[in-house]
């Protein structure tokens, strides 16, 4: 993966060689954006910095008035922060990913963008160690398939189609590792492989927008775990339907955006609980990852003092169709089940300093609960607040 | 307006590690980073004096020497030089600007704590860098450039047998290792005024995943910058540099 990064990155310094070509005779444009912050956080009387770092550099070619190329190569850290579904606050992550777009105008209502995609993420869960060895770093690659048709002047359908490989090199058998510590499994990565297929449709009508969009993920090793404790022969699959809607409104000198979500997440994977390494009587839980989520989300913006001024609410609510909460002894609590809140609430001013660059200052407040008071591993319940600077250079 | 932005930037880079509450954690925090990879927290002082920024135009070469953080406190005695090989369209009209980088640094307050000091039996931390610059203009004003630079460093400290060594509680024990970083570069630097630049760049390390964005406000003598490691003990690096050029 390492060797096929490269090779891109020559390939960019190659197109980027041409740049020398006179400015007037150009049929390219390059952008790039760089983006950079810094914060402290403040989660149960604990502080801690974070930060962000997006670099996103590209090149638009307009080969004739039908066809054009876009390059665009993408570097994202993401620090500590106050928020985080998928682990815990202070994970940090690298991502980085190359896309190239061709954009073909087939009719004067329709063009065709075939797209090719590569990208990788590294994980790291504090402050010590290194990205190479986290559990869940993984490759991916694909293509995408879009039509956009602009059925009148303030209508456009956007029709979808996206393949990735995700590839996980370092996730291993961890149940048959806990059962057996210090085993050699026989799968030493990739477990957690699966290939995505995503189908969406969105339409935008002047200022309103809809969207809708099918993702099913097929693991290729990845069992399914049954109640007796054994991987049957059935490999894992999920599936997500999500639903949005918004809207964007003038009201006076204010902007607003608002939009909602619904989001259905089914997987045929359950849960095997174990209290401790010597439980020998663990939990099963059926289909404990499947819920349904919707996503309110109200941002607006003006603008005062030459500064651009963003205020925004987001409110989301997750309901497990299946899982029981669990008390802080890791019992589960069976007349429920479980529910998570998150409410966010963020503002930002920011202000030109040249004609490339600006500075930004910024303050999120974030509410987290749960009705599953054992959070150990990925924090419900806990309210926190983030302060911070950043800059920011948009060419 | 450059003395006040490096003010400013410094105060906010001394805020960053010890602010409000918990500073003794924190700091132990730091000391623990800095004690599991020794290596990489030296590379990351010592980067800030590898100067990744394209020759001004009409210049033949920059001889850079980065007096603080690395000459001060850090005792690093440094000199980095960026060499034009080829200017911009001069053959012909598609091809870049063409720089060579090279610089050293070695610390020579490592010896003298080795020698002054009787916890410290032998010290060394030298390092050197190596790269080449790809500019191209954009507009009258604005230049890209791109490149790749190899970092080498070593580093060595001997400590006496006689008694256990610890900061804040943290152990430290002997290290003898290099650090070997193979990155990217990626900037964009834009003329302010006669002689007066700001540059924006992104230091990507291949080898070791690490990451740096350089913010530089350079003229004829001197650079202010700010170098970000979000994953450096000491995020924040105000930077000062005398730059001759030739």
């Amino acid at each position: 993966m390492k060797n096929l990064f490269f090779i891109f990155y020559l390939l960019f310094f190659c197109f980027n060689l041409k740049a020398s070509v006179s400015i007037a005779n150009k049929k390219y444009s390059t952008y790039l954006d760089l983006s950079f912050m810094q914060n402290t956080n403040l989660v149960k009387g604990s502080y801690y910095g974070g930060g962000e770092m997006n670099s996103s550099f590209g090149m638009l070619f307009d080969f004739n008035e039908k066809n054009s190329l876009a390059l665009n190569y993408n570097i994202l850290y993401s620090g500590p922060s106050v928020v985080s579904e998928s682990g815990d606050l202070k994970e940090r992550t690298i991502s980085q990913s190359f896309t190239l777009e061709w954009q073909k105008k087939i009719s004067e209502k329709s063009r065709f963008r075939p797209q090719l995609f590569i990208g990788k993420e590294l994980r790291k869960s504090g402050s010590i160690g290194d990205f190479d060895d986290n559990l869940y770093n993984n490759n991916s690659k694909g293509f995408g398939l879009s039509l956009d048709r602009y059925v009148s002047k303030n209508s456009v359908f956007v029709y979808s189609i996206l393949y990735r490989k995700i590839e996980f090199p370092n996730y291993t058998d961890l149940l048959t590792e806990f059962r057996n510590p210090g085993s050699q499994t026989q799968i030493s990565g990739g477990l957690y492989d699966n290939n995505l297929y995503r189908f969406g449709i969105k339409w935008k009508y002047r200022n309103y927008f809809l969207s809708s969009e099918y993702t099913i993920q097929k693991y290729i090793s990845q069992k399914v775990i049954e109640d007796d404790g054994l991987y049957s022969d059935k490999k894992q699959k999920d599936g997500d339907f999500e639903f949005k809607a918004g809207v964007e409104s003038q009201f006076y000198f204010l902007s607003f955006y608002p939009s909602v979500s619904v989001l259905i997440h089914r997987s045929n994977q359950n849960f095997l609980r174990f209290k401790s390494f010597t439980d020998m009587y663990p939990v099963f839980i059926k289909n404990a990852y499947d819920y349904n989520e919707y996503y309110f989300s109200l941002p607006s913006y003006f603008k005062f003092i030459g500064a651009d001024f963003n205020l925004s609410l987001g409110y989301k609510k997750r309901y497990y169709a299946q899982r029981p909460p669990r008390n802080e002894n890791n019992d589960y609590i069976y007349s429920k089940k479980q529910t998570n809140d998150l409410l966010i609430f963020d503002f930002s001013f920011s202000r030109k300093i040249n004609e490339l660059a600006s500075v930004m200052f910024f303050f999120s407040f974030v509410n987290s609960s749960s009705n599953n008071d054992y959070d150990i591993y990925i924090p419900l319940n806990y309210n926190a607040a983030s302060l911070g600077f950043g800059y920011r250079i948009k060419y | 307006m450059e003395i006040l932005k490096f003010f400013l930037i410094s105060i906010l880079f001394s805020c960053q590690t010890s602010v409000f509450g918990g500073l003794n954690d924190k700091a132990k925090e730091m000391v623990s980073q800095i004690v599991s990879d020794p290596p990489k927290f030296f590379y990351e002082m010592k980067n800030d004096s590898e100067i990744t920024l394209p020759v001004s135009s009409g210049k033949k070469y920059n001889l850079n020497f980065e007096l603080f953080p690395t000459l001060v406190p850090f005792t690093y005695l440094n000199a980095s030089i960026n060499y034009n090989l080829y200017k911009e369209g001069k053959i012909n009209a598609d091809m870049p600007q063409l720089d060579l980088l090279a610089g050293g640094a070695y610390m020579v307050g490592a010896k003298i704590a080795a020698n002054s000091s009787e916890d410290i039996t032998d010290a060394k931390f030298s390092s050197y860098h190596l790269g080449f610059l790809l500019t191209s203009s954009l507009s009258s004003k604005t230049r890209t450039f791109y490149g790749f630079k190899h970092s080498f460093l070593s580093s060595k400290l001997k400590l006496s047998d006689s008694k256990s060594h610890k900061i804040l509680g943290v152990e430290i024990k002997n290290f003898d290792s290099s650090f070997v970083e193979n990155s990217l570069i990626f900037g964009v630097e834009t003329l302010k005024d006669v002689d007066k630049r700001w540059a924006v760049q992104i230091n990507y390390g291949l080898t070791n995943n690490t990451l740096v964005t350089k913010l530089s406000w350079y003229g004829k003598w001197f650079e202010l910058g700010i170098n970000i490691y979000p994953e450096g003990v000491l995020v924040i690096h105000p930077t000062w540099i005398m730059r001759l050029s030739f």
